[in-house]
């Protein structure tokens, strides 16, 4: 008779899955209740919604209902990019995000920059408080003031005339309304932006800077050597989140501020899908043309994940 | 005994019938069970909905019904009901346009009219039948809105509109073709450089909207009773000589620089302070501006300038429609308040209601002279120095076109006017050369769809290129190409199938 194997000592009993989260969640319950707002947010307003998108799929008529409406396959998706319009929306919509970024992603961090070098501090609060305001004006009410400051006696053709100058048309001028869409942003977001820079600068460890000043380090090489290295991850991650936005602008300022004049360079994708789909009542082909510009929005995403991983080893996932 | 037994069992059973129909006729007398209907319209600035007004309590008393209202600001409006729509999510009574009406009318979220209004709301049924033209709101003949009637109205129109003391301070006559407005408005720029006289609002369509067709070729599709028919004009050759009219009133300073991006608000305000001196719109605004103007120059007045003659020597003006048929109320098809509705417009288009919904209550606001309404002077004066006094008084009675009337009574409009406003009504109604415009012919199912799609791809085209004609973003040498474009996205099919629409509907 074969010996059998000695049996193995038995462990202690070891808690299942369900059990240990139950654990970590009486655990950090406060935490978990705390998140469950933002969860649910999420859920109803962004991902329950999504079965909506079946209805770029499908010829959808009120009468019939989302699932009784016939289905229409890619025919919306390739009435849209067979449309030389779409071409343009595309373009613009990308051109617009992509000032924004070159000119509009740099300010806040050059602005944090600053108000971390400043030594009095009242005054650190006072200009902190004048660049956070604005972000509190409704668009509305920035689009109504863009329009006054650069309407043909606005303050800024006053200006322009009390210099000698001529007045200009600036909101009928296709090639100036990226400019102005782009500097009314940076006016009334970079404020509110820099906070989380001034967040993160706040983790950078003081030491250094000491043991940098020891070595004779000027402000600016601190700057330069742990400041920007300091804050780089939070740089990059922002970086990704508003390349993932790089096909989704503000447009309800553009909707408040185009005219005919300017739909050259100012229609975009989120105006034209207003337009067909709302005013319009055209909501399928209006849902397909989001889908797309969605799609899009998410390739940027994880190209831009991929390439920050491999360049900087800082990545959303 | 058992005959007894069974004769008063009998008369039990005749009294407790008796007693039940004489229950039935007491709950007819004193009116059906309270009910709430839900109401949703467009919410006017100037006449904002105060849901217990005089008339909505008046409706209360009156009908049993609990009108719950849901007032949309109007710029926000065409937005949500697209929503609303689009979702079949609606309230009992809502007004709508009937482009809107026409585009969803297959989805089966409205009551069909004609069988309820005819046999329900008889009263309503026979001034909707009185109107010839009503029948041009039915789709595929089947009357999805009430639209909203005048008993009485003095008719308007969108107008040239001039300071006439201007005029007579400078020694100018008035206007009589377009090339004489344009000098006459090139002097005024001239005598005052800071002025921008022509003003607009509501972007370049509203501009050539009203005055594209008196100077001889209407913007976009528009009816031309000439040639009996639906005209694509924007993309005809003789666009060219319009847009170049108002790119040389641009170049010249006669036109605002901002006529594009004007809110209706600045406009307003550009009229009133003396800032702009003539406008191509509502005629009835000139009021304000007129009363506006003269705290500063008491002989400031505008004046409606009477028809000018075009390059092709015709004279024509449109008026506005003679009733509102263009939008009216829906009933939603899911409401469960059918009979209830169709009662409640019954009353509000014959005797009592439709005074109540014009006028508020008699002796607390109106009463009887020579036999004829009118407003009590106590009213009146309450609201006289409101800076748009009778559309505070009609919002604060509840009551006409921006409340909830189905036959309206403009009267009370007329009250708060001085006295050469008659003289502007009496010049435009005088004049043969005001024509009443045509409506839009109904469309089929197959023409709505299409019609959808060729609408926006011609206004992707059309839109920024006439801004940029008239701007000089774009030089005149590409008008052809760009027509060219706009007739290949479709401009010259929305004709055809206006064209064809109309001829079906003349044909039925």
């Amino acid at each position: 008779m074969a010996d059998l194997p000695a049996a193995k000592p038995l462990s202690p009993a070891r808690p299942g899955t369900l059990q240990r989260a139950g654990r970590v969640l009486r655990k950090d319950r406060y935490l978990y209740l705390i998140f469950l707002l933002p969860f649910l947010y999420f859920l109803v307003f962004h991902y329950l919604p999504i079965y909506g998108v079946i209805i770029a799929f499908k010829n959808y008529k009120v009468a019939f209902g989302i699932w009784g409406s016939k289905w229409v396959g890619l025919q919306y998706f390739i009435e849209f990019l067979t449309d030389p319009y779409a071409w343009k929306l595309i373009r613009n919509t990308m051109l617009l995000s992509f000032y924004s970024i070159v000119f509009g992603f740099p300010i806040p961090i050059i602005l944090a920059l600053l108000l971390n070098e400043l030594q009095i501090s009242w005054f650190k609060r006072v200009v902190q408080t004048v660049s956070y305001l604005p972000h509190f004006i409704s668009v509305v009410v920035v689009a109504g003031m863009v329009v006054n400051f650069l309407s043909s006696d606005g303050l800024v053709n006053r200006i322009i005339v009390a210099l000698g100058g001529e007045s200009f048309p600036w909101l009928m001028q296709p090639r100036w309304f990226p400019g102005i869409y782009v500097i009314s942003g940076i006016w009334q977001h970079a404020g509110w932006s820099s906070i989380i820079y001034l967040a993160a600068l706040s983790a950078i460890d003081p030491e250094l800077y000491e043991a940098a000043t020891i070595d004779g380090a000027g402000r600016f090489q601190k700057m330069r050597h742990i400041t920007l290295p300091g804050i780089a991850p939070t740089i990059t991650i922002l970086l990704i989140l508003d390349l993932g936005r790089i096909m989704s602008v503000g447009w309800e300022k553009i909707l408040l501020l185009y005219t005919g004049a300017t739909y050259e360079t100012a229609d975009v994708l989120q105006t034209y899908i207003y337009r067909r789909g709302l005013e319009g009542a055209d909501f399928s082909y209006a849902t397909a043309v989001g889908v797309f510009q969605g799609l899009v929005g998410l390739a940027f995403v994880i190209g831009a994940n991929y390439l920050s991983r491999r360049l900087s080893d800082t990545s959303l996932w | 005994m058992r005959i007894s037994w069974f004769a008063a069992g009998l008369a039990l059973l005749l009294v407790s019938g008796m007693a039940w129909s004489a229950g039935e006729e007491e709950e007819g007398a004193a009116g059906a069970e309270r009910v709430t209907i839900t109401y949703m319209r467009s919410e006017h600035p100037s006449s904002p909905i105060d849901p217990e007004a005089p008339v909505y309590q008046a409706i209360r008393e009156h009908n049993n019904i609990d009108l719950k209202i849901e007032a949309i600001p109007g710029g926000d409006f065409n937005a949500k009901v697209q929503l609303l729509l689009g979702t079949a999510q609606l309230p009992d009574i809502m007004r709508l346009t009937q482009r809107q009406v026409n585009d969803f009318a297959d989805a089966g979220v409205f009551l069909p009219l004609n069988d309820p209004v005819q046999t329900q709301a008889p009263a309503l049924w026979a001034k909707i039948a009185a109107i010839s033209d009503a029948k041009k709101t039915f789709v595929d003949g089947t009357m999805y809105y009430v639209p909203q009637l005048n008993s009485f109205k003095l008719l308007n129109g969108p107008v040239p509109n001039i300071r006439r003391d201007l005029l007579n301070d400078l020694g100018l006559e008035m206007p009589d073709n377009f090339e004489e407005l344009f000098e006459v408005l090139a002097t005024f720029k001239r005598e005052f450089p800071d002025s921008q006289p022509w003003t607009n609002r509501s972007g370049t369509r509203n501009l050539l909207n009203r005055s594209a067709f008196p100077m001889g070729i209407g913007w976009s599709i528009h009816w031309v009773p000439s040639e009996d028919r639906w005209v694509y004009g924007t993309v005809k050759p003789e666009f060219r000589s319009v847009l170049e009219y108002f790119r040389r009133a641009y170049e010249e300073g006669v036109l605002d620089p901002d006529f594009a991006i004007n809110s209706s608000s600045q406009w307003h305000e550009k009229l009133g302070s003396g800032k702009s001196l003539f406008y191509y719109d509502n005629m009835t605004f000139a009021l304000n501006y007129t009363l506006s103007l003269r705290q500063v120059k008491p002989d400031a007045v505008f004046w409606p300038v009477p028809v000018m003659e075009n390059q092709y020597g015709e004279r024509r003006n449109y008026f506005y429609s003679k009733h509102w048929l263009t939008s009216g109320f829906i009933v939603s098809a899911a409401s469960e308040h059918h009979d209830r509705i169709m009662s409640l417009f019954n009353w509000m288009a014959d005797g009592d209601g439709e005074i109540i919904t014009n006028w508020g209550n008699e002796g607390e606001h109106w009463h009887r002279v020579d036999g004829e309404i009118e407003a009590l002077p106590s009213v009146l004066d309450t609201y006289r120095d409101a800076s748009d006094p009778q559309r505070a008084m009609r919002a604060a009675l509840g009551t006409g076109l921006l409340q909830f009337a189905l036959i309206v009574d403009q009267k009370p409009i007329y009250y708060y006017d001085p006295p050469e406003v008659s003289d502007w009504y009496a010049q435009i109604n005088s004049d043969p050369n005001m024509i009443l415009p045509v409506l839009p012919p109904p469309f089929n199912e197959e023409e709505r769809e299409r019609l959808k799609r060729l609408i926006t791809d011609v206004d992707n085209i059309l839109n920024p290129a006439l801004d940029g004609f008239i701007i000089g973003t774009l030089p005149m040498e590409d008008f052809d190409s760009v027509m060219q474009q706009a007739i290949e996205a479709g401009a010259l099919e929305i004709e055809e199938i206006y064209n064809a629409a109309e001829a079906r509907t003349r044909q039925s």
